[in-house]
């Protein structure tokens, strides 16, 4: 063929031939960019030849210092249904089929209704399967038929809300759209946008859970239900009569239809409920008795183990706009941080075996949320390749156990002692209140007791009363956050901070000593009052109660070990007042206060120096002296600053987690003649008959009794009834009643320490607006010492 | 063409050089020429379609046969539209033209009789919603791929000696044959068959010298028409070109569900690579991957998954061969009417290549259309080597009688 440019024909076909052409450029360069640098899209391709089998891991578990379990895994079962059968829809579905089935060839020759008429003369036969595959089921779990029924009721009107929900939710956004290109809808239009607005949603045709952390043998029992089958015999009849078909047909159908039981764990927390016996010979008087006191306390320290939720928290934005990670961020970024950790947790694919999953457990507070990433654990996987059946297994990894310094058999017998039943934490007559508006004998009072061990920090202890029990928190969260006086989910121990008053004497007297402004020779006259001409203000508790004075009851004025023996308050204002603000702060600053511990168990109460946002003032100086005015810590700042006097001035960090970061250890260069003088005086208070915490008076007849009474111990201790706050209750929130003083008077404290030649433990106790410390945390630190000997952590 | 010319040429096939029992099939190459690179190309692409659709059919090779169930009914149905191809290349191909609109008429009774309701679904099963297929017990016979040969056949013979359509108002009798069919197609409702007959209407107007700018003004008046159609549409169809644009924008919401396809598509494509996969992990990666309609629609995928990138220009590249071959045959044909058959085969080809493989790697939105010779299908495969076949008849029965006189523009102003 010859080319003739001139004719019309060859051009036209040029242009064609061109069009082809080109047309196919495109096609070729996408083919180009899919296929080279196709990596990604092999991997992902590859990915489906794999199904995945993860494999559930077990939490580690929670011990205490002995070894005891804590908190551990109970293999538990959680049994789940198909929706269609929950809702009956299978029966239905089930007759329709079988009619079909038995129908055989004669089913295209039947008119629709007949069809109809055979399913429905099949339906009740399944019906009735189904019933009994409740009355199986129920059966099996040991349950009544009726929970099972409930719980079924309780799904399905889940779901159907939800398909309300979702189907008026499409119809709207139909409408809208129809709204937006300004369609008006016809009867049919509308009716088939009703239609597809109906459309079943996805939960209908899923399994849900009926019954969840089935214990393990009727787990077991539901799970060999699920594959069983029995024969049923379903009667037809006109119908199939009619047609020929015969009168009964044996199918054989599952046991419980679309019944699934899988494996899910389930935490338990073994020594929350303990029976104490608890020896009251040594009780104060008016209640002590011969026989011991028999107590079954419950949620034994349950503010440390903290709980665990079943949902995953996303990340979500908080009142203020801030964005608060959430659990996946949380693990991503501890991930980060431990990178030998992510590669034992890590698949190579990058897969975390970790990752959070919906329905997950997830540790929320105290050591169960602390410690979620150790406690945690690592799937196990396990992976056929669809093609050539093989299979590679990664085994699950357990989670790290997680050990605390607490021993839970003292923890138990301390919630005892401070428990209103025995009779010490509640308000009794010899508590002689000084209160304007006194508390109704017998009501419970509510505080913290604290035991660190003096050599090594560890937390021995660490009670806040009132407790609760998990199931309350489980089925009635609100009960444990709506009580404003008793507060439960206080952590008291750790978690709130109180004004610390006469107990911070000693230390006052160590800073001073190291600041120069005070000396071990210098005796300071007790006037009553400070200021020569105000009586009424900065007195010492002697001259409110008594109008007299240490120097006239000394017959000289005070030494510093006098003054902390009879806690003379006119010694310690004039020490506060020397160190003045930069000085007390430092004091108190380096005893710890204002700044966490970083226990890993939840919440805790730094402290605080002097008002946020203002200078400590001399006056402020002068109260902080006794440990009143602009300064609050936590008990167990109290028992961590007494043991670190009883360490000579060592600082370490309190621990309540083995086997973590090594605490710190700070020495704070105290002058060791003063805390030597300390010490001597937390002797006097204890063992001079004029000591603020020798004695008290049980009853009017002016009859005395010591405060400590333990046998070969020693004891090292001062008194604090330290002025507080008056506790406001709004009992309707934001509601229009005002707020009313619901504990009104002083917290009483007791700090102790105890051992035999030298301090072994140091025992902090407070009771919130208890009133005198001698009196009301006197005997509990006593019964405290007695728990410590019982436990055998001293002699 | 003069006489010392063509004897020049003569000389150079002189059959005395030849050995006798390869006379024949010379002078069938001779006289076939162009079209034996459409025919060539129709083979080729039969056996890459038969070795696709049997790696994407099943995991295992089959145990009894060469081939899967499915890949080995490809073949025999290639087979079947080879004879067909012959039957209708062997007679001169000029004889057929007056019998067009008869065959028009009976295609176009075939795609009414598709939409009469109540016939018994035992004879038109509607597939995916569409009235399309007349069931012939053991085969389903697609009226609409007839109608397309048909089609072709009757606009070029309408053509043929036409000038008018150098106006506008002689485009209104071509664009009337179109609409009919096109009509009675869409109202299966089969958009993707329907669109084709718009790029084999203009292939042949172009051939036969109607004027570009009616064309052009066309093209124009339907782009600037589309947007008016996209609310006609039906919601899945809505569907596909959000999912469209959803995946031009890399927003992959929607990859496991409308996009679930296209995606799953070009996963297999990109899991070819440059030169393609065993035959063992093609079939693994398309049984697991499980692309829907991937022996059908999707033949594309597998085909790249095997082979690869090269496989893949490959197939272009015999798709771009079997349209210049129909072309060139066009050229040297010296009939109207073989001239405009051949080029409305190759529109037809070239619309259905460019849509089904631009759907395949993501570029156009999904609609259901075959890769010609490819594709399982057997009205397909039936019509396709049908058209090879009359490109086949145009070259062989090139010179001889010629009803009426010779049609050229050379005398007439250019557009």
């Amino acid at each position: 063929m010859i080319l003739n440019f001139q004719s019309l024909i060859v051009r036209r076909l040029l242009l064609l031939l061109g069009i082809v052409a080109v047309a196919f450029v495109p096609l070729t360069l996408r083919l180009f960019a899919l296929t080279v640098n196709s990596r990604e899209n092999l991997a992902e391709a590859r990915n489906r030849l794999e199904r995945r089998q993860w494999i559930p891991t077990v939490r580690g578990k929670i011990l205490d210092r002995k070894g005891r379990v804590l908190a551990e895994d109970r293999a538990a079962y959680d049994v789940a249904v198909d929706y269609r059968v929950l809702s009956g829809d299978w029966s239905r579905q089930q007759a329709r089929t079988t009619a079909r089935r038995l129908a055989g060839r004669r089913w295209l020759d039947m008119s629709p209704d007949q069809r109809q008429q055979l399913a429905d003369e099949l339906l009740p036969g399944f019906a009735a399967h189904l019933d009994n595959a409740w009355d199986r089921l129920a059966a099996a779990l040991s349950v009544p038929r009726s929970t099972l029924d409930e719980a079924r009721a309780k799904v399905v009107a889940q779901v159907e809300a939800r398909q309300r929900d979702v189907s008026s939710k499409r119809l709207e956004k139909e409408l809208a759209n129809a709204e937006t290109s300004k369609e008006v809808l016809t009867p049919e239009q509308m009716r088939k946008a009703q239609k597809r607005a109906d459309e079943p949603i996805a939960e209908k045709s899923q399994s849900h859970v009926l019954m969840a952390r089935v214990d393990d043998a009727p787990g077991f029992t539901a799970q060999s239900l699920a594959s069983e089958s029995v024969e049923v015999v379903l009667a037809t009849g006109g119908t199939a009569d009619s047609l020929g078909l015969p009168s009964d047909r044996t199918e054989v159908l599952p046991a419980v239809p679309g019944l699934t039981v899988f494996d899910s764990a389930d935490r338990t927390y073994p020594l929350e409920r303990q029976r104490v016996s608890i020896p009251r010979e040594s009780f104060p008087h008016a209640v002590s008795s011969s026989a011991p006191l028999d107590i079954e306390v419950d949620g034994v320290a349950i503010h440390l183990l903290g709980k665990l939720r079943d949902q995953v928290h996303g990340r979500a934005t908080d009142a203020k706009g801030a964005v608060q990670p959430g659990d996946a961020d949380r693990r991503r970024e501890f991930l980060e941080l431990s990178p030998d950790f992510a590669r034992a947790a890590r698949l190579d694919d990058g897969t975390d075996r970790g990752a959070y999953w919906n329905r997950d457990r997830v540790g929320d507070t105290g050591v169960e949320g602390r410690h979620e990433n150790q406690l945690r654990g690592l799937r196990g996987l396990a992976l056929t390749h669809m093609d050539t059946g093989g299979r590679d297994t990664v085994p699950p990894e357990p989670g790290q156990d997680v050990q605390l310094t607490i021993d839970a058999a003292l923890q138990a017998r301390i919630q005892a002692i401070m428990d209103p039943r025995a009779g010490l934490a509640v308000v009794q007559p010899w508590h002689g209140s000084t209160s304007e508006f006194p508390l109704p004998l017998g009501t419970p009072l509510f505080g913290a007791a604290v035991v660190v061990e003096v050599e090594s920090g560890e937390i021995v202890a660490a009670v806040s009363t009132p407790t609760f029990a998990r199931e309350d928190l489980l089925r009635d969260p609100l009960s444990i956050y709506r009580d404003q006086v008793a507060r439960p989910a206080l952590n008291r121990a750790i978690g709130a901070e109180y004004p610390p008053g006469s107990i911070v004497k000693p230390l006052i007297l160590c800073g001073a000593v190291q600041h120069g402004v005070g000396s071990l020779d210098e005796h300071i006259a007790c006037h009553g009052f400070l200021y020569e001409n105000q009586p009424n203000t900065l007195q010492c508790l002697i001259w409110k109660r008594f109008k007299n004075t240490h120097s006239v009851r000394l017959g000289h004025d005070p030494s510093p070990v006098e003054a902390i023996g009879v806690s003379c308050n006119i010694y310690f204002y004039t020490l506060g007042r020397r160190l003045a603000g930069s000085g007390i702060r430092t004091v108190y600053d380096e005893f710890g206060v204002g700044h966490k511990f970083g226990l890993g168990a939840g919440y805790e109460a730094p402290g605080q120096i002097g008002a946020p946002g203002r200078d400590i003032t001399l006056f402020d100086a002068t109260l902080m002296g006794i440990g009143q005015g602009p300064v609050t810590w936590s008990p167990l700042h109290a028992a961590n600053a007494y043991a670190t006097l009883a360490r000579s001035g060592d600082w370490i960090q309190p621990t309540l987690v083995r086997g973590g970061t090594t605490p710190e250890v700070r020495r704070l260069n105290l002058d060791p003649a003063s805390v030597n003088a300390a010490l001597h005086g937390l002797a006097f208070a204890i063992n001079e008959s004029s000591g603020s915490a020798h004695h008290m008076q049980i009853d009017g007849s002016g009859a005395t009794e010591p405060i400590f009474d333990a046998d070969g111990i020693r004891i090292w201790g001062k008194t604090g009834t330290a002025e507080a706050p008056d506790l406001m209750v709004d009992d309707d929130g934001e509601g229009p009643l005002r707020p009313h003083a619901a504990r009104v008077g002083d917290h009483s404290w007791f700090v102790v320490l105890a051992g035999t030649d030298r301090p072994k433990y140091a025992i902090s106790v407070i009771i919130e607006y208890g009133g005198s410390g001698a009196k009301v945390s006197g005997p509990i630190a006593n019964q405290v010492v007695h728990a410590l000997q019982d436990e055998g952590y001293l002699p | 063409m003069n006489h010392s010319h063509s004897t020049t040429v003569y000389a150079h096939y002189d059959e005395s050089s030849i050995p006798r029992l390869l006379r024949m099939p010379a002078a069938l190459l001779r006289r076939g020429g162009a079209a034996w690179i459409t025919v060539g190309a129709s083979v080729l692409l039969v056996l890459m379609g038969t070795l696709a659709i049997d790696a994407a059919e099943s995991l295992r090779p089959s145990s009894t046969h060469l081939f899967g169930p499915t890949a080995m009914k490809h073949l025999m149905f290639a087979l079947l539209g080879i004879t067909c191809a012959a039957a209708v290349a062997v007679p001169d191909y000029r004889k057929l033209g007056p019998f067009s609109f008869i065959a028009y008429g009976a295609a176009l009774l075939l795609l009414v009789f598709l939409l009469i309701p109540f016939v018994p679904s035992s004879i038109v099963r509607p597939r995916g919603g569409a009235r399309g297929w007349i069931d012939l017990g053991p085969v389903d016979f697609q009226p609409a791929e007839l109608m397309k040969v048909a089609y072709i056949v009757t606009l070029a013979w309408y053509l043929r000696y036409k000038k008018n359509h150098r106006t506008i108002k002689g485009l209104l009798w071509p664009a009337l044959i179109t609409a009919v069919p096109m009509g009675l197609i869409i109202l299966q409702p089969d958009l993707g068959t329907a669109i084709l007959f718009i790029p084999a209407l203009f292939f042949v107007l172009i051939a036969a010298g109607a004027k570009l700018k009616h064309l052009t003004l066309a093209v124009v008046i339907a782009a600037l028409g589309a947007p008016a159609v996209y609310p006609m549409l039906k919601p899945h169809q809505k569907q596909r070109i959000v999912g469209l644009f959803l995946q031009v924008k890399g927003d992959d919401r929607e990859d496991l569900d409308i996009n679930m396809q296209p995606v799953t598509a070009q996963r297999l494509i990109g899991a070819g690579g440059v030169f393609g996969r065993s035959e063992e992990e093609t079939r693994a990666l398309h049984h697991f991957n499980a692309l829907p309609e991937r022996h059908n629609d999707m033949v594309f995928a597998p085909v790249v998954t095997r082979y690869g990138l090269v496989g893949g220009v490959a197939l272009l590249g015999l798709c771009l061969a079997w349209c210049a071959g129909a072309i060139l045959t066009a050229g040297s044909c010296g009939s109207p009417f073989g001239r405009l058959v051949c080029v409305g085969a190759a529109g037809f080809f070239f619309a259905q290549t460019v849509v089904n493989v631009g759907m395949n790697v993501g570029l156009l939105p999904i609609i259901g259309i075959t890769l010609p010779f490819v594709s399982h299908g057997g009205s397909s495969m039936l019509a396709q080597w049908l058209m090879a076949g009359l490109v086949l008849g145009a070259a062989m029965h090139k010179g001889g009688y010629e009803i009426g006189q010779r049609l050229n523009f050379e005398d007439q102003e250019l557009d």
